[in-house]
């Protein structure tokens, strides 16, 4: 029962964001029409393309009729593109998906083991010093560490051929050699609050009365840490991951910019900026969806993982 | 020719341009120019910062846009470097003595890129369908081309094809639109797969990536030199600036002046007046400039010298009036050494108009392209010695051409205006009665002279007259003129023969490996 | 008592501090003065390199980097707290509204909540700065609402914790309005976790701000913004890599200083030994060994386990306090010795030395602790590992955390077995030990059999219905079968030695008494030596032959049980005995005959009623057919009790008992009116309430003055409520000034045993003891009508018992006051109680 009333709370969901996201965009000024005639379109010009694009009729009607589309899988043409935006999404999302995955990739293989060391030996040099280098890159924004990568890797130490990017369909191996750089510059700041977080879930689940009772057993320390210590450590790690993997896919936008990646975050700002709706509509529903998802998901495997959760419900 | 605007650059991201004087420091130079690869092939990549908004020639608006399609489509006529309209698909145009109508013979074996010949019936389709004769609710027109009756074809004396397009009042100007693109009648896949006659076939497009061209063979004209040339297509500037650096890059234009600076030993630089009026243009209806004193102290207290030094490397033309010197003979020279930059002057004029102790302006900016947005910020420092206290707007492209440009809803605005070859073009913002009067100029005197200048015959009298509406407009200070921008491309050093027209596009066809 | 350590403020809240205040001093200056103007256009200097005129150098149009930065540090830093003031505001409000009052509005507002979140913060700003135009008043407000959300969340969560703690119940009861209980009460108590979330607010929207300006959408020129400083200075990185690098850094330098402040506000809930500095402990080993005062005979030969001058510290506030100092004892094989003494005591201190269980919590040092003929202070871990479980075991106090929640119950047991299991294969030399000697001569032991010992071992803990118990997992025991398990856990490997700490105190009497049971039979059936810790004499005479009595880390009393409890020789050791014997204590007789308690919680039945004690009979409180179910008509029903009748006369002492969770404390809930019920009850004047936790029924935060002074603003508002109601008493008419206030709480705290100087103490500064003193006065002071008592002294130490029971029966002598008393102690209850309720 709890997975149904879970599934139609999302639902609900990403049916506010839709609608939230459509108000929004029918009260910014200026609007496609006018942008695709240019400057020098009379007045009758104007009004008959925004007929013909059926930008006149109500809110509530326009958005019906996104809706129904949605259902029935068109998205709608990119007023700007002119081309089916389910074509052009398709290929961008599949890159940002990629810069996500890379990231959390990166996050989840540097912040375990790095959490692991600083949490057991505590409060030593070693704990001290990646605490202070996890609150620096906290506190770097993210678009001047991706300028900072582009210049002393790119450009002084030519590790990565600078705008080298090379889309995943021609050669996937250039494609994840270029990518690994913008991943990079999203996954640092993510990686220092994974670490934060972990070392301290780590230390307080190590004080638990449990481990004392194991090491009365006799268990030798590394397989308490490697067995109990750590599951039950990881598992209020994978809600926090989960909020971050949120943020990453929608928040790569300002890098994607920095590293020219043509991915979903340069599609937002350019779709906001011709006023292209139905692209934009199909982000905002994508970004909504996945985020709702994940938080799903994350919820589930935390209630799997935890089996004291599982009867409270 | 086709009529659009410079400063329409849609998608323009924001663009630095700066002046070079005392690089100092070079840069390291980090690869070489071209790696080896692209030489053997026989191509280019260029370096682009917008992307295309229709790859129909006659739904393209942005000037990005057009500067690339121009490889691909050709018109009857078409603009040489000095800006006088050579036949293309024509082999000879004549115009009747009333400037009435046209007539263009059709030039022989000439074929589309997917193999058809082009017929008349072809060009009629094309120009009908610019011209919105097609049907009614055919958007894209050339307003210029309101004033044609009808195109028809004929056969001359000699046998060869002829079509006349003939015209519902006299018009000497018509024929700078001429260059608008024939494409093959009733062909529907022009956004997918666009068919032209041009020196370049289209092969590929992915948005946001790449637009891909190669030689058309057997092209009428000289054909192209080059066998493939890739339009890379950048998130901004400064993208595109990094992979210039790290040496990807054969061709980029709209090099800040900065820019320029920093690569000069790894690229040539080639630089060329851009045909822009590039200004602080006033809504004549809000309050205070609704005086003529005030308009003029805001002329007196820019200063030309600090604005050309700072941003444009003291290369730019100075310009005080709305057309500009690429029109040659009909560009009016004296307006050049009116309002020299004297803020007494201008305190004397606004306290003459009752603003003693000046007044608050707020100058909207569109954010598409960084040159506006500089200019602002040189100006707010400029007016505050004369006490006007400016605050500066920035607005999303989309919102200028909305509020600012249709609406009005405006006090002053940075931008810079373009126009085709026709000197009617360029002043048409200031009729009274035109929709492009974001101005808001309204003077009978002026609608009268730009009338007669418009319908004269005689060329001498249609100059003088031309001369006299520019001297109209400096006099009444319609706006506050700047100057013409200097555009900076950077081309690889082993290629030649990037050529410049009058009105800016990219021409492959006439580059080529030395 | 936990004290707040002042003295150990770490290194890095102190550069945050200090880097905070240089760049706060930079951005008001920049406010009032900037080296050069901030628009000021000078071409010739552009891009010049950093100088003595120019410490940041110039930008692309020649303007000063330096000002520029400096004003837009200001800008940054107004813009981001506007956001945070915003942000923080309303998601206090929010937050603390949905937390504290639950229910739709909760379910709604969260829905939002999680809406706003997972929409990408970047297009809601883009949308808004298009819709109203950027600049600085609306990039605040956008990022201001954006913000909200995380702040909720924080504080909510919050106040969920804190509502259900006593001191919020207490207020309520007090009548206390719910706006004072959430600003009064609740939201002093969440300051530190709250600022916390600031400073990490303040960082995001620093970063947030700067995002928008790169886009260009951020603070509008000619007002700097480091954001858009940074984006414009990007195309000249390699040329002038200072216009784009300062901004930068700027950025960062304030958002590690704020991040640095914040890391440190959090609570401190737990300092390690290391927290005392290495000094500390290297001299705190270098002078124990110096002074052993006892001298102590060599260990006769057969002592499994000879412990001697045993010191133990721990680290309280930054330096090392000794808990046990100079401790020595045997344990003869299949002998059992008890350690008897009061919580601080350091009995578990020693248990854990011995097993070396201390981790970072605590140090110790001792000439020496031989077990079975290996010294244990400087033996291997790993054959310390080998010794632990299968040689010596033990088992803890608390059933509940000490098994790991995550894992079926069965395969921890098994676990454990398995590395010991190994070890034996792994060292060939086959222990000889007759009593296992079959299973351990078996060569390979597969999980199958390893499972067998397990079940075994369960079965000998007296577990039933063994197998399901052990694919279950721990939160589906009762604390019981989890003791048993524990108990099972130790013995599977038949060790020598089981030192048990406390087995059966978190356990109820009946149940206790079986696992003291089940101990008694497997120590007589594998001889297996013992060490019993427990506070509870009696407990301990049912096991061991020897007792030790220890008292603030000392070894006051050594000898047999019979020689203890016959003829203590040590004042303190005289009280312990007593403790616990009511009648002694209070003289009273014994009541003609007392309701057996029944085992079977669930049934319900009617309240039997004993008289004992005559006296005038003015009813103050009578009860009809009470009848309370939780969660009614819901799936989860339950029903607590029914038709529950009984009255209370002025000046009497009612006694309720029943087992945990027979629904003693509901009921007096009802009386206080903070759970719905069916049936009537008839309350003449007010009624408060003791609990039980002294820990929780104090407002942390709260100073005693305000608390005492508290209760009586209250106390007269409400009487002057419902002063048109049936009692009128002058006395209460007129709001006493705010001195007469504060004599009356200093005489009530004087009548606590509690002198003037605890007006100006917070309850975080006081003994469990005196908490307790506290709360009575805070229940007493506004002489109500009736005082309900939750097991008042349960939580105490054991002496402290007595004394606070003590004072209740005075107050009620001196106040003429009428309680109604809960415990699970059927004799405290025959002791001080006229009638008596089992429930």
């Amino acid at each position: 029962m709890y997975y149904v009333k879970k599934l139609l709370s999302l639902t609900a969901t990403v049916i506010l964001i839709t609608v939230l996201a459509f108000l929004a965009f029918s009260v910014i000024p200026g609007d496609a029409a006018v942008l695709k005639l240019g400057t020098d379109a009379t007045e009758e010009q104007v009004e008959a393309l925004r007929e013909e694009m059926g930008l006149n009729d109500g809110v509530a009607v326009r958005y019906a009729r996104w809706a129904k589309g949605v259902l029935s899988g068109d998205f709608g043409e990119s007023s700007y593109y002119n081309m089916p935006t389910a074509e052009l999404l398709g290929e961008k999302t599949v890159t940002t998906l990629w810069l996500a995955a890379l990231a959390i990739i990166m996050i989840i293989i540097i912040s375990v083991p790095l959490a692991i060391i600083s949490s057991v030996r505590e409060n030593g040099i070693v704990d001290r010093i990646i605490q202070f280098a996890g609150q620096i890159c906290m506190a770097v924004p993210s678009f001047f560490l991706g300028v900072l990568i582009i210049l002393v890797l790119g450009l002084t130490f030519k590790v990565f051929t600078v705008g080298g990017y090379v889309s995943y369909k021609d050669d996937f191996g250039k494609f994840i050699g270029y990518m690994i750089f913008p991943a990079m510059a999203v996954a640092v700041p993510k990686i220092a609050m994974t670490v934060k977080f972990l070392r301290s879930s780590l230390i307080k689940e190590k004080q638990k009365d449990y481990v004392r009772t194991l090491r009365a057993c006799g268990t030798p320390e590394f397989k308490i840490l490697a067995f109990d210590v750590l599951k039950n450590a990881l598992i209020p790690t994978v809600t926090f991951v989960g909020l971050i993997i949120a943020e990453v896919l929608a928040g790569s936008v300002i890098v994607e910019q920095v590293f020219g990646i043509p991915g979903l975050g340069r599609l937002l700002v350019m779709s906001v900026q011709t006023r292209d709706y139905s692209v934009l509509q199909a982000i905002v529903l994508y970004i909504g969806c996945t985020v709702v998802t994940v938080n799903c998901l994350v919820d589930i495997s935390y209630h799997l993982a935890d089996p004291t959760v599982r009867n409270k419900r | 020719m086709k009529k659009h605007l410079l400063f329409a650059l849609l998608l323009a991201a924001a663009l630095t341009v700066l002046c070079a004087c005392g690089g100092d420091g070079t840069v390291d130079e980090p690869g070489k120019a071209t790696d080896a690869e692209a030489v053997s092939e026989n191509s280019v990549v260029v370096g682009i910062t917008n992307d295309m908004d229709s790859l129909d020639p006659h739904k393209a608006v942005a000037a990005g846009t057009t500067e690339v399609l121009y490889n691909i489509f050709e018109g009857l006529v078409k603009a040489d470097p000095d800006g006088v309209m050579q036949p293309a698909l024509c082999s000879k145009y004549t115009m009747s003595e009333d400037a009435m109508s046209y007539t263009f013979t059709l030039r022989e074996g000439v074929h589309f890129h997917n193999g058809d010949d082009v017929t008349a019936e072809d060009v009629i389709y094309s120009l009908k369908r610019v011209a919105g004769k097609l049907d009614e609710n055919d958007v894209n027109v050339i307003s210029a081309f309101s004033i044609i009756s009808d195109i028809t074809e004929q056969t001359a004396a000699d046998g060869s094809t002829e079509i006349v397009v003939s015209l519902s009042e006299p018009n000497t100007e018509l024929i700078y639109y001429m260059d608008c693109a024939i494409i093959p009648a009733d062909y529907g896949e022009q956004t997918k797969k666009p068919v032209g006659t041009g020196p370049f076939r289209f092969v590929s497009y992915s948005p946001m990536e790449s637009i891909v061209l190669e030689k058309n063979s057997d092209y009428y004209g000289a054909k192209a030199h080059l066998d493939k040339v890739t339009f890379k297509i950048y998130a901004s500037t400064d993208d595109a600036f990094m992979e210039l650096l790290a040496g990807k890059v054969d061709i980029y234009s709209y090099l800040s002046a900065d820019e320029a600076s920093q690569i000069e030993d790894s690229y040539d630089i080639v630089m060329n007046t851009q045909s822009l009026s590039e200004g602080l243009y006033l809504n004549n209806e809000f309050e205070p400039f609704t005086k003529l004193e005030v308009r003029q102290a805001l002329s007196y207290a820019v200063d030309f010298e600090e604005i050309d030094g700072v941003l444009t490397g003291g290369n730019s033309e100075i310009l005080k009036t709305a057309m500009f010197p690429t029109f040659k003979e009909y560009y009016n020279e004296e307006t050049k050494n009116s309002y020299p930059h004297d803020v007494e002057k201008a305190k004397q004029l606004l306290a003459d108009a009752g603003y003693e102790n000046g007044f608050d302006l707020e100058i909207t900016v569109p954010n598409n392209y960084q040159l506006h947005l500089l200019i602002a910020e040189i100006l707010v420092d400029q007016l505050k010695e004369v006490g006007v206290n400016a605050t500066i707007k920035q607005v999303d492209w989309s919102t200028w051409l909305t509020d600012t440009y249709r609406g009005r809803n405006y006090e002053a605005t940075v931008i810079a205006l373009d126009s085709t070859l026709a000197p009617a073009d360029v002043l048409h913002y200031y009729e009274s009665t035109n929709g492009s009067n974001f101005v808001n100029f309204k003077h009978e005197e002026f609608d009268a002279l730009y009338a007669e200048a418009r319908s004269a015959t005689d060329k001498e009298v249609k100059i003088a007259k031309y001369k006299e509406c520019q001297q109209y407009i400096t006099d009444n200070a319609a706006s506050v003129y700047l100057m013409c921008p200097k555009i900076m491309v950077a081309v690889n050093p082993k290629l030649a023969g990037y050529t410049f027209y009058p009105i800016y596009v990219q021409d492959m066809s006439t580059v080529y490996y030395k | 008592m936990a004290r707040k350590n002042k003295k150990h403020i770490k290194i890095s809240f102190f550069i945050g501090a200090v880097l905070l205040s240089v760049l706060v001093v930079f951005a008001v200056a920049g406010f009032f003065y900037t080296p050069y103007s901030v628009e000021e256009v000078n071409y010739k200097l552009r891009l010049s390199a950093p100088s003595l005129k120019h410490f940041f150098g110039t930008d692309n149009m020649g303007r000063d980097v330096f000002s520029r930065v400096v004003s837009g540090l200001g800008a940054t830093l107004a813009v981001s707290l506007g956001i945070t003031a915003i942000g923080a505001g309303m998601g206090v409000l929010i937050g603390a509204f949905t937390g504290y009052f639950g229910g739709i509005a909760d379910e709604i507002i969260m829905r939002l909540n999680d809406t706003l979140a997972s929409f990408p913060s970047i297009l809601l700003a883009l949308v808004c700065v298009s819709l109203f135009g950027s600049g600085t008043a609306n990039v605040v407000w956008v990022l201001g609402v954006l913000f909200i959300p995380s702040y909720a969340r924080v504080v909510r969560s919050e106040f969920i914790r804190e509502k259900e703690k006593d001191y919020v119940k207490n207020a309520g009861i007090y009548g206390a309005s719910h706006l004072r209980i959430i600003f009064l009460y609740i939201l002093p108590n969440i300051k530190e976790s709250f600022f916390a979330a600031i400073a990490i607010g303040i960082n995001n929207a620093i970063l947030a701000e700067a995002g928008l300006s790169y886009l260009g959408l951020g603070v509008q020129p000619p007002v700097p913004s480091l954001g858009r400083m940074l984006a414009e200075g990007q195309t000249f990185i390699l040329k002038a890599p200072w216009v784009c690098v300062f901004p930068g850094a700027v950025i960062m330098l304030t958002v590690l200083a704020f991040a640095l402040v914040s890391e440190n506000l959090e609570s401190r809930d737990y300092v390690s030994v290391f927290g005392a500095g290495r000094k500390n402990i290297r001299n705190f080993y270098k002078n124990t060994a110096a002074f052993s005062d006892v001298s102590y005979e060599s260990p006769e030969k057969d002592t499994l386990l000879s412990v001697r001058n045993l010191h133990v510290a721990v680290n309280d506030g930054g330096e090392l306090r000794e808990v046990v100092s100079g401790l020595s004892f045997d344990v003869r094989s299949g002998q059992s010795l008890g350690i008897v003494g009061e919580s601080g005591s350091g009995k578990s201190m020693t248990a854990s030395a011995v097993m070396k269980l201390l981790g970072n919590k605590a140090v110790y040092a001792a000439d020496s602790v031989l077990f079975d003929g290996k010294e244990l202070c400087s033996i291997k871990t790993k054959e310390l590992n080998e010794l632990r479980g299968s040689e010596i075991a033990m088992v803890f106090q608390e059933p509940m955390t000490s098994l790991n929640p995550t894992k079926k119950v069965g395969k921890q047991l098994a676990d454990a077995v398995k590395t010991h299991v190994k070890h034996k294969k792994r060292n060939t030399q086959v222990r000889l030990n007759e009593k296992n000697a079959e299973e351990t001569a078996a060569a390979d032991k597969t999980s199958e059999e390893v499972k067998q010992i397990v079940l075994s071992a369960m079965k000998d803990a007296g577990l039933d219905d063994c197998d399901r118990i052990y694919n279950s997992y721990p939160h589906q025991l009762s604390g019981g079968q989890r003791q048993r398990l524990l108990i099972a856990m130790a013995i599977a490997l038949k060790p020598k030695l089981i030192i048990c700490d406390e087995p059966t105190t978190a356990l109820d009497a009946e149940i206790a008494d079986k696992i003291l049971e089940r101990l008694e039979k497997l120590r007589d059936e594998y001889r297996l030596s013992m060490i019993f810790i427990s506070h509870d004499l009696s407990v301990i005479g049912r096991l061991c032959e020897r007792v030790i009595v220890m008292k603030d880390g000392i070894k006051i009393e050594e000898g047999s049980f019979k020689e203890i409890t016959d003829s203590p020789s040590h004042g303190y050791t005289k009280e312990l005995v007593s403790a616990g014997k009511w009648h002694e204590l209070f003289g009273s007789g014994k009541l003609k005959s007392v309701p057996a308690v029944n085992e079977n919680q669930a049934a319900v039945r009617k309240l039997t009623e004993n008289v004992r004690a005559s006296g005038q009979k003015t009813m103050i409180c009578k009860v009809e057919n009470l009848c309370v179910t939780y969660d009614k008509n819901t799936k989860k029903e339950l029903k607590v009790f029914e038709n529950v009748d009984f009255s209370v006369n002025k000046g009497e002492c009612v006694g309720i008992s029943g087992k945990s969770g027979s629904g003693k404390t509901t009921l007096l809930k009802t009386l206080v009116g903070m759970t719905e019920y069916d049936g009537k009850i008839e309350l003449s004047g007010r009624a408060l309430m003791v609990f039980q936790d002294p820990y929780s029924s104090l407002n942390p935060s709260m100073k005693i003055e305000k608390m005492l002074d508290e209760v009586q603003l209250l106390q007269y508002r409400q009487s002057r409520k419902n002063g048109k109601g049936a009692e009128k008493n002058s006395a209460k008419n007129s709001l006493p000034s705010k001195s007469d206030r504060r004599k009356k709480s200093v005489e009530m705290l004087r009548k606590v045993g509690l002198d003037e100087s605890y007006l100006s103490r917070k309850p975080a500064e006081l003994s469990g003891g005196q908490r307790q003193r506290t709360a009575i006065a805070l229940a007493v002071i506004t002489e109500p009508e009736l005082v309900l008592l939750d097991e008042p002294v349960t939580a105490l130490d054991v002496t402290v018992q007595e004394k606070v029971l003590k004072l209740l029966m005075q107050l009620k002598k001196d106040y003429g006051l009428t309680y109604l008393l809960i415990s699970h102690d059927l004799n405290l209850l025959e002791a001080v109680c006229d009638r008596i309720f089992a429930l």
